[in-house]
Formats: structure tokens, C-alpha cells, sequence
């Protein structure tokens, strides 16, 4: 087995070099934070409001990325849902994402911060008028 | 760059367009000698037009001194986030917003609360024997309550609300908290439902 992995990657470099995308990275973290209760949405700017606006799903709002040929380094920009312990909440999302980021791009994430920037509060419930005759 | 500072390039690009129109149209003649020769010393010789040069003046300054000016992104960012945790994975930043937000809420669930202004403010420190940077939340609330309220019971309960929300949701303790109340009003609570 490990002489077929030796065999493997010497295939790979003569067929070229992989390099993952930016885009990629923060669309896994996006995503990955999302996943997350407690999470009400990524906050993200102007730009991306009028681009949802207009239809187009933006799964890395919210999301900035430093990607290396080995590292990355992870911002992410939440909302959170009203009535949740913020720490606790960072650090799930921040476990969450590191291991969805290793886990699908072989890059180690050196780290992941988490700034709160809004909190989200549940829609009132609507009930029927009652008219008292 | 900020709003304001965007709002001035806007305009300053705005007057260079104008003048470039000019230019054109005195280079092309399509504005006669006399005409804008004539215009130009009208606007020299009057006062506002002192007043609007000083304040082109001004302006341009102040954007040459943005355009060199170089502040971290990061630290931009941050001036209106205090920090909540810090981990080994990387560290959780909490916006002053999200604070404000909050806090509001908490406070409007109080009976004979009509109105808040949350104020929260971040006091950044260095410890004079570690040297390690520290920094305090802190909190004021400025009130107007109804004729119904009785003020120091009132204040007891909102500190503790507030010192609960504040735990539950941040793990934040000790935040000092100041309450005024700006104002007594007649106007009755907004209820969303009368009868069941």
C-alpha cells in the first residue's frame, strides 16, 4: 500500500500541481459555519445584499479567507439567533469549520475567528384579531 | 474607506468632471473668449467665490491625507468590536451592535420601559504590570418610562436583566451599567394582543 502511495505521488507530480481556490475555502467555511444552531446567517455587505437581491446565492458572504500553499486562516462575519451563549457558539463554529476545511482540502487552518455582528431575533407570531362585540 | 470620506470623492470627482467640461469647451470653443474670460473674473472678485475656493482647498487636503494614510483593515474592523473569547483554534469578536441589539431587547421587556437608547462603549487599557492589553465593556441606558414606573425598583430590575442577559449570552460578568431616565410620557405600552 505504501509503495503504491509513493507510487501515486510521484504520478501526481508529473501530472501538475492542485491549488485550491479562495472562493472554494470561504464557500466551505460559509457553509460549514451555517450548519452550526444558533447560527441565524453570515453577514455581509452592501454588494452582497443587492446580489441576493437579484437572485444570486452567495454561499461565501461574510466570509474572509487568507489561503497558503499549506494554511489558511478563516474570518467569518455571523448573526446569531437570540438567546444563545455567544462562546459556545464560537467555538462549535470554529471547530466545525477547521475540520470541514482539513478535511476537504488537506489544508491546516491556523486559525478561525468569529465576529459577531448582529443578533437575530425571532419573527412575532402572527394571531388573528380577536374583536371584542 | 468610509461613508463620509466616499461622499467627498464622489464630490471632488464631481468637480473635476465639471471643469474638465469646461476645459473642453473653452479648448473646442465652444464657449467664446469674452464669455467665460468675463466669468471668470466675476467669480474671482467675489467673496463666495474665496469661500468655495478655501473649501476646495480643504477638501482636497483632507483626501490627499486619506489617500496616504494606511490603517490596518483589520484594526478598522475591530474598533467597533470588543473581544468575547479566545481560543487556540482563533478568537471571537463581538460587534458593539450586536451588543446594543441585546441589550434593547432585554431592556424593552421591562413593563414600564417606553423607550432606550443603548450606549455601549468598549474602554481598551494596558495592564501596568503585565503590559497585556485589557478591555472593558461598559453600558448606559437612557430611559423614558411611563407615569406607572416607580424608578429605583425599576433600575434594581434592570441591572439584574441586563447582568443576566449579559451572562447567558456573552459569559460576560461585572459590566457596569449606568441608567438614566430622560423622560415620563402618557403614551400606553404597544400590546400586539388584547383578548385570546
Amino acid at each position: 500500500m505504501e509503495k503504491e502511495g509513493k507510487e501515486i505521488v510521484e504520478k501526481g507530480s508529473k501530472l501538475g500541481s492542485i491549488r485550491i481556490a479562495d472562493e472554494v475555502v470561504s464557500i466551505i467555511a460559509g457553509l460549514a459555519a451555517t450548519e452550526i444552531d444558533g447560527v441565524a446567517g453570515m453577514s455581509g455587505g452592501i454588494v452582497s445584499g443587492v446580489a441576493e437581491m437579484l437572485g444570486r446565492k452567495n454561499f461565501s458572504k461574510g466570509v474572509k479567507v487568507e489561503v497558503g500553499e499549506k494554511e489558511a486562516a478563516v474570518d467569518l462575519f455571523l448573526i446569531v439567533k437570540y438567546g444563545v451563549r455567544i462562546p459556545d457558539l464560537a467555538l462549535a463554529v470554529q471547530e466545525n469549520v477547521k475540520q470541514a476545511i482539513e478535511t476537504m482540502t488537506g489544508l491546516s487552518v491556523v486559525e478561525v475567528n468569529v465576529h459577531v455582528q448582529g443578533v437575530g431575533f425571532p419573527e412575532p407570531e402572527k394571531t388573528e384579531e380577536v374583536r371584542v362585540h | 474607506m468610509g461613508m463620509m470620506n466616499r461622499v467627498l470623492l464622489f464630490l471632488a470627482a464631481l468637480l473635476l468632471l465639471a471643469l474638465s467640461v469646461l476645459w473642453l469647451a473653452v479648448s473646442l470653443g465652444a464657449v467664446p473668449d469674452t464669455v467665460w474670460q468675463n466669468e471668470l473674473l466675476y467669480a474671482l472678485s467675489r467673496k463666495e467665490g474665496v469661500l468655495a475656493a478655501a473649501v476646495i482647498l480643504l477638501l482636497s487636503v483632507h483626501l490627499l491625507g486619506v489617500s496616504v494614510h494606511r490603517e490596518d483593515e483589520d484594526a478598522l474592523a475591530r474598533r467597533g468590536e470588543f473581544l468575547v473569547v479566545r481560543s487556540e483554534t482563533g478568537s471571537c469578536q463581538v460587534s458593539l451592535a450586536a451588543v446594543r441589539d441585546l441589550v434593547d431587547r432585554t431592556v424593552r421587556e421591562a413593563r414600564a420601559v417606553r423607550d432606550v437608547k443603548v450606549k455601549p462603549q468598549v474602554r481598551r487599557r494596558k495592564d501596568k504590570k503585565t503590559g497585556e492589553k485589557l478591555e472593558q465593556l461598559e453600558l448606559s441606558l437612557l430611559l423614558t418610562v411611563g407615569r406607572e414606573a416607580r424608578i429605583p425598583a425599576l433600575e434594581q430590575e434592570l441591572e439584574q436583566k441586563v447582568a443576566e442577559a449579559l451572562q447567558r449570552s456573552l459569559a460576560l460578568t461585572d459590566v457596569p451599567l449606568a441608567i438614566r431616565v430622560t423622560d415620563i410620557t402618557d403614551a400606553q405600552p404597544v400590546r400586539t394582543q388584547r383578548v385570546v
